[in-house]
């Protein structure tokens, strides 16, 4: 018998299931969690505290920005690609700097050739900014730089190449990142001792307050303390007590809250983990705004958190890299969801090189994507509401406030990183997670469960470092010769003094240095000729990761293997683990640290930026059985053979080197040919890959 | 002339309400299946909100049957094999292993039985053995339901994709599952559980408006349900990947949209989804898993004030369509009238992307500088646009084309398309921008005309067309 629809209505008494108010059943996790509990469901858009979004009318009026992070070789090629990347849908450019340039040494400084022109453009002086925008409008185009060690010669540069090419400070819009004190935490691209580091960032901050309304002056980041290992909470109240700090400095100098504070940027790193990924950008909005009130502001718009947001280059694999387009699309939805201001997708290949064309591509296409298909930018906060995102969001909040509030307790970041503890929390978190990788209790897809069998072709970029380096060098050399020496001595000796009497805007006096050609590496070296050069020091923690794999079965024969070892040879095998080149990326060496520690090796670790003299003469004196190079950036080709050399010259074969990181395949031969006896790629379990270390040691005790 | 100015006569004052509400206009939108969308919800925007149930979804392998082995290795936890030949199936089929879902053309009762067979000669209860054998249309739902009495396996399936390919919107894709319901159950006997039943679903990439509907669909077929007074309130849903918006000449940008449709199916509640033969399509289920931490959450639109909002919209939407086609008599008696209404929605659809109202990345907009000769998926809107890039491989002479006038975007797209490039010293065409349009000549003095907004597909035609006759 058919029923008479006509007279049934959609809902029937009875038939759709109630919201149960306790949650339970919604997340294994909130189970008996109440919502009405929750203090910020009433919160809005465009109002403080900001929780669903700055803006009232968000993507609904102006998406975000595709802004992706790109640069590398040299200051040519990073411009043709821009202009192919604006001409395919990028809104925004977000320059990479090599690492010379941010260590601040020019190109042609003897302790970087392994470096240049590797994980970003190699900018050595105005030169080069020039060439990096030309055809590109610097008063139309937002531009954000990832520059925080060398940031006074960088702006310099930037702010005198707009003027030469008729572009004010005032018209310029974008970002420096600025962010120093991370620097000191997680990412290591410092130059200077922290109390100088943050002079220099408050000059920044005071000059770009006074002369570039359109710009922000610091770009406080979370991300690479995600990318070291940071947990949701952890990340969000860090970056916030940053934030804090650098409010607190622009204060000191006497700028009003109102000023500065509406120009400050946030960015954030997007892990895989979608809903507490979206409920952290909501939750980072309420606690900055939270932070800023008792400042009195009397702009609501000082109290609002803007951020960039960048897919985590921690959740791509080098493995199965196809893989990569879905991590990044499911990371991408979440910034977006989470209602971020601007994005950077990363490229399926970045695991294994910088990005190449086609590969930048799929990941711009990414966010055209979510922009032109999903209807997204029609919704703001399309979560706001669910149990489970609200759940999250109380939550963080919640957790990252009692965060924030130890780190006050010490008396700020700045105490706060002097003592250690938050370096030392986020590591921590880093050999956790990696012990429960290695344990197979978090699954990685192509890593620790369905490997594939085949290898997937993936033409990767690569840069000819020696031909950057030439012609780096050769501009320089053509710099230097066509320039008033007299001029530009005396610049730098004004810097010189302004930098040992703390009363004048360095950038003021650097902007003087870079009209006069005066090089990154000449302004630099001036500076670091008053407030010296930073050396961190840090020992490995122990104990974490052999906690959390104390059952295991692989890291019992492990330390059986290093026990038998010393048995054998009457001391425990030692191991050097190097950062070899200016690469500061120091999560995974220092997590292997932490793991050889307690699998029973005695571990060295080396300090940062070492040449490979610097890494033979330290392992040659501690006499290690083994020293482990790990390598992220590129300069592994150049340096590793190198240091290979350097072991015969001083007959010392007998130090067998291992490699990890990121290593194309087609690098394999050329280090194996140099040497190397193992190499680690990402996804490698530690105990398996200290199993084989031993081993290969126990066997050459055997057979030496 | 004495006429005073008299601002207020003219213009009275403005209330606040008054520009609130045009704001508000402004903000809103409609959908192409005339859903009201505001950009901002808040507490209380919904008097109804929903749970449904866990989502701890089934990964499946669409595969041949030689694929089995190389699928279940893959992590693939239901396998699904098109029947379009007749097929004895193999004694190997792994009916201990994992649910498999037999669906196609030649789909009858032998293979059935052989199944049944198989899985006893593996010691199983064939009332254990889940699965699908789904025989095609017509179906006697009497029949299948009676011979899959005692066994755990789904017999008919609503398809929704039947649909979709023929460019529904997502609420006639919901009325005509709706009527198809209907019309099952009112052949059925009365008190008859249709527990053999189950839809499979088309997932698009408007993420929030396909979570909607597959909650929508739930509700309005619990209703269904127990209006025939049926003993159970939901059927399974088997989730697959809209094609619509494929194109072959860009996979790796179409696993974009993949994953985001995956995302809508597992969050939305599917009980099965699909991957294709690609391994790729498989992984981005395991990933979503196991590292996105999908499948922890139950139901997480529950609550969200824009998905409850959408989810009731759609579901009121649908439920008044299928009233429409019951009015009529059922779908049976309903189609052509339903499948003319969908046929306007199709061509509405196309004109917008073939114009290029509507982007589709790597479609009609941001085309991939190379591609390699795939077959167009028949399935997709951006077919005819495929063909045209694919025959710019085929044409003998390229060159290039200057444009006298305004470069509009329409008219960007339609070179990139036809893989030109802007060059005005060595261009075989030119094209003038006229009045109402644009004017290609080429070197030989032929000529087209042509208007802005022209579907691309059929304008680059006969663009290339002259660029051939130029060639020759």
């Amino acid at each position: 018998m058919r029923p008479d629809f006509s007279s049934i209505p959609l809902i029937r008494r009875g038939i759709t299931p109630n919201i149960d108010r306790s949650g339970s059943n919604l997340l294994r996790t909130c189970d008996h969690f109440d919502l009405e509990s929750c203090e910020h469901l009433d919160y809005s858009a465009g109002l403080p505290p900001f929780l669903r979004g700055p803006y009232p009318s968000m993507y609904a009026e102006r998406p975000w920005t595709i802004r992706q992070y790109a640069g590398f070789s040299t200051a040519e090629e990073s411009n043709a690609f821009y202009l192919s990347a604006i001409a395919a849908g990028q809104c925004g450019i977000s320059v990479a700097f090599d690492l010379p340039t941010h260590r601040g040494y020019d190109s042609d400084h003897s302790l970087v050739h392994g470096d240049v022109g590797q994980a970003g453009v190699a900018i050595d002086s105005i030169e080069d900014m020039h060439i990096l925008f030309n055809h590109i409008s610097l008063a139309d185009m937002s531009v954000s730089m990832t520059m925080n060690g060398a940031v006074l010669p960088i702006m310099a540069f930037f702010i005198v190449a707009a003027q030469e090419s008729g572009v004010m400070p005032q018209q310029l819009r974008g970002t420096i990142q600025n962010d120093i004190l991370k620097e000191f935490m997680v990412r290591n691209t410092y130059i200077y001792p922290p109390q100088p580091s943050m002079r220099i960032t408050g000059d920044i901050i005071q000059w770009c307050t006074e002369n570039m309304p359109r710009f922000n002056p610091v770009s406080v980041s979370g991300y690479h303390m995600h990318e070291a290992g940071a947990p949701a909470a952890m990340e969000l109240a860090y970056t916030l007590a940053n934030g804090l700090e650098y409010v607190r400095t622009a204060i000191d100098r006497g700028l009003d809250i109102d000023s500065f504070a509406p120009r400050i940027s946030f960015f954030f790193g997007i892990g895989m983990n979608y809903f507490i990924e979206l409920s952290k950008l909501r939750a980072a909005r309420i606690l900055w705004a939270r932070l800023i009130k008792p400042f009195e502001p009397k702009n609501p718009k000082s109290m609002a958190l803007r951020m960039h947001c960048q897919t985590s280059g921690y959740s791509l694999t080098a493995q199965d890299p196809r893989n990569n387009i879905a991590r990044t699309t499911l990371e991408a939805l979440s910034a977006v969801c989470g209602q971020t201001q601007s994005l950077h997708t990363n490229a399926l290949d970045e695991a294994l090189a910088l990005p190449s064309a086609d590969t930048s591509r799929i990941a711009r296409n990414t966010q055209l994507i979510l922009q032109e298909e999903t209807e997204l930018t029609r919704a703001i906060d399309p979560w706001g509401g669910s149990y489970v995102v609200e759940y999250l969001t109380h939550t963080l909040t919640h957790h990252a406030w009692s965060y924030i509030q130890e780190i006050e307790s010490i008396g700020g970041m700045t105490k706060a990183i002097a003592s250690g503890l938050p370096k030392m929390r986020i590591e921590e978190e880093a050999a956790v997670k990696q012990a429960n990788i290695d344990q197979g209790k978090e699954i990685i897809v192509g890593i620790n469960s369905f490997q594939s069998k085949s290898s997937s072709e993936i033409r990767l970029l690569r840069v000819d470092n020696r031909e950057v380096l030439a012609n780096q060098s050769k501009r320089l050399s053509h710099l230097k010769q066509s320039r008033d020496s007299s001029k530009v001595e005396q610049a730098l000796e004004h810097l010189r003094k302004c930098a040992s009497q703390d009363n004048a805007n360095l950038l003021d006096v650097a902007l003087i240095a870079a009209k006069e050609r005066a090089t990154l590496g000449e302004i630099s070296a001036a500076l670091e000729s008053v407030f010296g050069r930073y050396h961190a020091q840090h020992e490995p923690i122990t104990g974490v990761y052999s906690a959390t794999m104390e059952t295991d079965e692989c890291t019992v024969k492990a330390q059986s293997l290093s026990d038998e070892f010393a048995k054998l040879t009457g001391r425990r095998p030692r191991i050097l683990i190097a950062k070899i080149g200016l690469d500061g990326h120091d999560r995974g060496a220092r997590v292997i640290a932490t793991a050889f520690a307690d699998l029973g090796f005695d571990v060295d670790i080396g300090p940062l930026f070492q040449t490979p003299e610097d890494v033979a003469r330290q392992a040659i004196e501690n006499d290690v059985h083994i020293t482990g190079i790990s390598s992220l950036a590129g300069a592994h080709r150049t340096l590793i053979p190198e240091l290979m050399n350097i072991f015969q010259r001083d007959g010392r074969s007998d130090i067998k080197v291992v490699v990890g990181g990121i290593i194309p395949n087609e690098d394999y031969p050329l280090l194996y040919h140099s040497g190397v006896v193992s190499i680690f790629g990402p996804g490698t379990v530690i105990a398996e890959a200290a199993q084989k270390i031993i081993n290969q040691l126990l066997d050459h005790v055997s057979h030496p | 002339m004495n006429d005073p100015l008299d601002l207020l006569k003219h213009f009275p004052p403005i209330a606040d309400s008054d520009w609130q509400n045009l704001i508000s206009k402004d903000l809103s939108w409609q959908t192409i299946e005339g859903i009201n969308f505001q950009p901002y919800y808040r507490r209380g925007a919904s008097n109804l909100q929903h749970l449904f149930d866990q989502n701890d979804w089934l990964i499946c392998a669409q595969i041949q049957s030689t694929e089995i082995l190389p699928a279940l290795e893959d992590g693939a936890e239901s396998l699904s094999l098109l029947i379009d030949q007749p097929t004895t199936l193999s004694k190997e089929m792994p009916v201990d292993k994992c649910p498999l879902y037999f669906r196609g053309k030649a789909v009858d009762t032998n293979l059935f039985y052989s199944l049944c067979d198989i899985v006893k000669s593996k010691g199983l209860d064939p009332s254990e053995f889940q699965g699908a054998v789904a025989f095609p249309e017509p179906i006697e739902p009497d029949f299948v339901f009676e011979i899959a009495q005692g066994t755990r396996l789904w017999t008919h399936e609503i398809d929704l994709c039947h649909w979709h390919d023929k460019g529904a919107s997502l609420v006639q894709e919901i009325a005509c599952a709706f009527a198809q319901l209907s019309d099952i159950m009112a052949q059925l006997k009365p008190g008859t559980s249709p527990n053999h039943l189950y839809l499979r679903i088309p997932i698009g990439e408007r993420i929030l408006l396909e979570i909607a509907r597959l909650r929508a669909l739930k509700i309005g077929i619990s209703t269904i349900l127990q209006s025939y007074q049926a003993p159970i309130h939901c059927l399974p849903f088997m989730g697959v990947s809209s094609l619509r918006h494929k194109t072959a000449l860009d996979q790796d940008t179409h696993m974009i949209r993949t994953t985001l449709q995956y995302i809508a199916a597992i969050i939305g509640g599917c009980n099965v989804i699909v991957s294709s033969q690609n391994r790729n399509e498989l992984m981005i289920q395991h990933i979503l898993r196991n590292e996105g931490k999908l499948g922890i959450v139950s139901d997480a639109a529950t609550g969200s004030w824009m998905i409850e909002h959408l989810t009731n919209a759609l579901a009121e939407a649908g439920w008044a369509l299928f009233q429409q086609i019951e009015s009529l008599g059922g779908l049976q008696k309903a189609r052509s009238w339903i499948e003319s209404n969908i046929e306007q929605t199709h061509d509405q659809r196309s004109q917008s992307i073939l114009s290029g109202e509507e982007n589709i990345v790597g479609g009609n907009i941001f085309l991939a500088d190379t591609f390699q000769n795939e077959t167009p998926e028949g399935k997709s809107l951006i077919a005819p646009l495929d063909s045209i890039r694919l025959r710019t491989e085929t044409i003998r002479y390229k060159g290039n084309l200057t444009v006298q006038g305004r470069c509009s975007p329409w008219l960007y797209r339609l070179i990139n398309l036809c893989g030109l490039k802007m060059d005005d010293h060595q261009a075989m065409i030119t094209v003038i921008e006229t009045s109402d349009g644009y004017i290609a000549r080429n070197s030989n003095d032929q000529q087209i005309s042509f208007n802005h907004g022209a579907p691309l597909n059929v304008t680059a035609g006969r663009l290339m067309t002259l660029m051939e006759s130029h060639a020759t």
